[in-house]
């Protein structure tokens, strides 16, 4: 009678201890969380060539101190299975898309580590993502590098502002 | 006599520079761990025996290190080698350059086996020969002895430079005035001040091969120019960030940037910095 008492004693504090797992929810849409228009908030350049990678944070060049100019922007949107994108370029100092227009792919919908451009009348290229993209991000990094034939030379760092 | 040795030294001045080198390295300040090609000028060089030669011609070359007998990169073979240059040393002409302009591309720490150090104390020596160099009672045919003294890269980057350190011309560009490097006692500790930065771009049209300067303003105007105006960073340290070919109005694709002349100065443009640094594009 006691080990039964001592038994259900156990199986009753396991059971009881037993955490409850609950749901955490749908992982958020990357897609999602990509297609919003996008302003450039800060930019800094990485020189590839130096041994310590030296960053030169250069924002305001496209921000602040070029007040008569637009800032560069992005607007992303998907429907029906494809995404689309267009830039204002109307005074930007560099469109860091190629074209005004085109095409783009995450390489992973769910886990994106980077997105594929495809501009109209231009040349694909892929930018790496900085970090993941939900909607409750309101900052969407890339890293664009520049090359010199096919020596890589430097990169930009771009931060975009969800607006 | 005073007219006469100052037109000697025009003259011998004027020569070099109109009638070029006869041998050099590109690129100009090189990592001795990267390729390099070694241009010589047959045409040029004081012996003149390769010149009445069609080629190919070859390097012989001792200094960082030359090759013993058996090693794949030995100057000659047999028991004459002056007279049989290796194949691993034909040179290339770069008929571009001219008709007696050849070259030999190599990474020279993996060339000559030996750390990058060692290239920069004791340079590159070579000349260059025909594949049978004549010799044994018969006239060489060969250059002079060429070195190449190649300097090692600089830790210190001066008070202006450039970041990124290779730049290209429809890219963003960052001229960096380090302050706390001046020399000049009047620009000496400026925290915050307004500074401009007069830029003077020199363009080759890659075409005709005309080079031209274009500075965006004069010295005399900078202070009215918003775009050459420095930002300051905080720490002693300024910046004039610009897309070249906008800057500098270039919209060929046949023209290239070579260098870029920069001078920084107070607001008042009574003061100047003393460097005057000339940099150089690299990516063309």
């Amino acid at each position: 009678m006691k080990k039964a008492i001592i038994i259900a004693s156990l199986l009753v504090s396991i059971f009881a201890c037993k955490k409850e797992i609950k749901d955490i929810g749908t992982p958020s849409s990357k897609i999602d969380g990509i297609t919003a228009k996008w302003e450039l908030k800060r930019c800094s350049m990485v020189d590839e060539l130096s041994l310590i990678k030296e960053t030169t944070n250069m924002g305001d060049f496209f921000t602040v101190k070029n007040m008569s100019k637009t800032q560069p922007n992005i607007t992303f949107t998907y429907a029906n299975n494809v995404g689309n994108y267009t830039v204002d370029t109307a005074n930007v100092l560099m469109n860091f898309f190629q074209s005004p227009a085109g095409k783009w792919s995450f390489d992973n919908n769910d886990f994106p580590t980077s997105v594929t451009f495809i501009p109209t009348g231009g040349t694909a290229f892929s930018l790496p993502l900085g970090a993941t993209i939900r909607t409750i991000d309101s900052v969407l990094k890339f890293r664009k590098p520049v090359y010199c034939g096919s020596e890589l030379k430097f990169s930009y760092v771009l931060e975009f502002e969800r607006k | 006599m005073k007219s006469i040795i100052t037109l000697l030294i025009t003259f011998s001045l004027l020569s070099a520079k109109v009638f070029g080198q006869a041998s050099w390295i590109e690129p100009e300040n090189p990592d001795v761990t990267k390729p390099i090609r070694i241009y010589v000028d047959l045409s040029k060089t004081t012996n003149k025996s390769c010149s009445d030669s069609t080629g190919p011609f070859y390097i012989w070359t001792w200094s960082p290190k030359e090759h013993p007998i058996g090693h794949p990169l030995v100057n000659g073979t047999g028991e004459k080698a002056w007279q049989n240059s290796n194949d691993a040393l034909k040179m290339t002409n770069d008929a571009a350059k001219g008709p007696l302009v050849w070259y030999y591309e190599m990474t020279p720490t993996e060339f000559y086996e030996v750390p990058a150090a060692d290239v920069y104390k004791k340079g590159i020596s070579l000349l260059v020969k025909t594949k049978n160099g004549g010799g044994y009672g018969d006239p060489d045919v060969k250059t002079e002895d060429l070195t190449f003294t190649i300097e090692p890269p600089k830790t210190d980057r001066g008070s202006m430079y450039a970041s990124p350190s290779d730049m290209v011309q429809n890219e963003v560009v960052n001229l960096i005035y380090d302050n706390t490097k001046e020399l000049n006692p009047v620009m000496k500790n400026l925290v915050n001040e307004e500074l401009y930065m007069w830029v003077n771009a020199s363009i080759k049209d890659t075409v005709t091969g005309i080079i031209r300067t274009f500075a965006p303003s004069s010295f005399l105007t900078i202070n009215q120019n918003q775009d050459l105006r420095l930002v300051y960073d905080g720490s002693g340290k300024y910046r004039l960030s610009m897309i070249p070919n906008k800057i500098f109005n270039i919209t060929s694709p046949n023209d290239l940037i070579t260098q870029v002349e920069l001078v920084v100065y107070m607001k008042s443009i009574t003061d100047r910095s003393d460097g005057q640094p000339k940099i150089k594009f690299s990516c063309q």
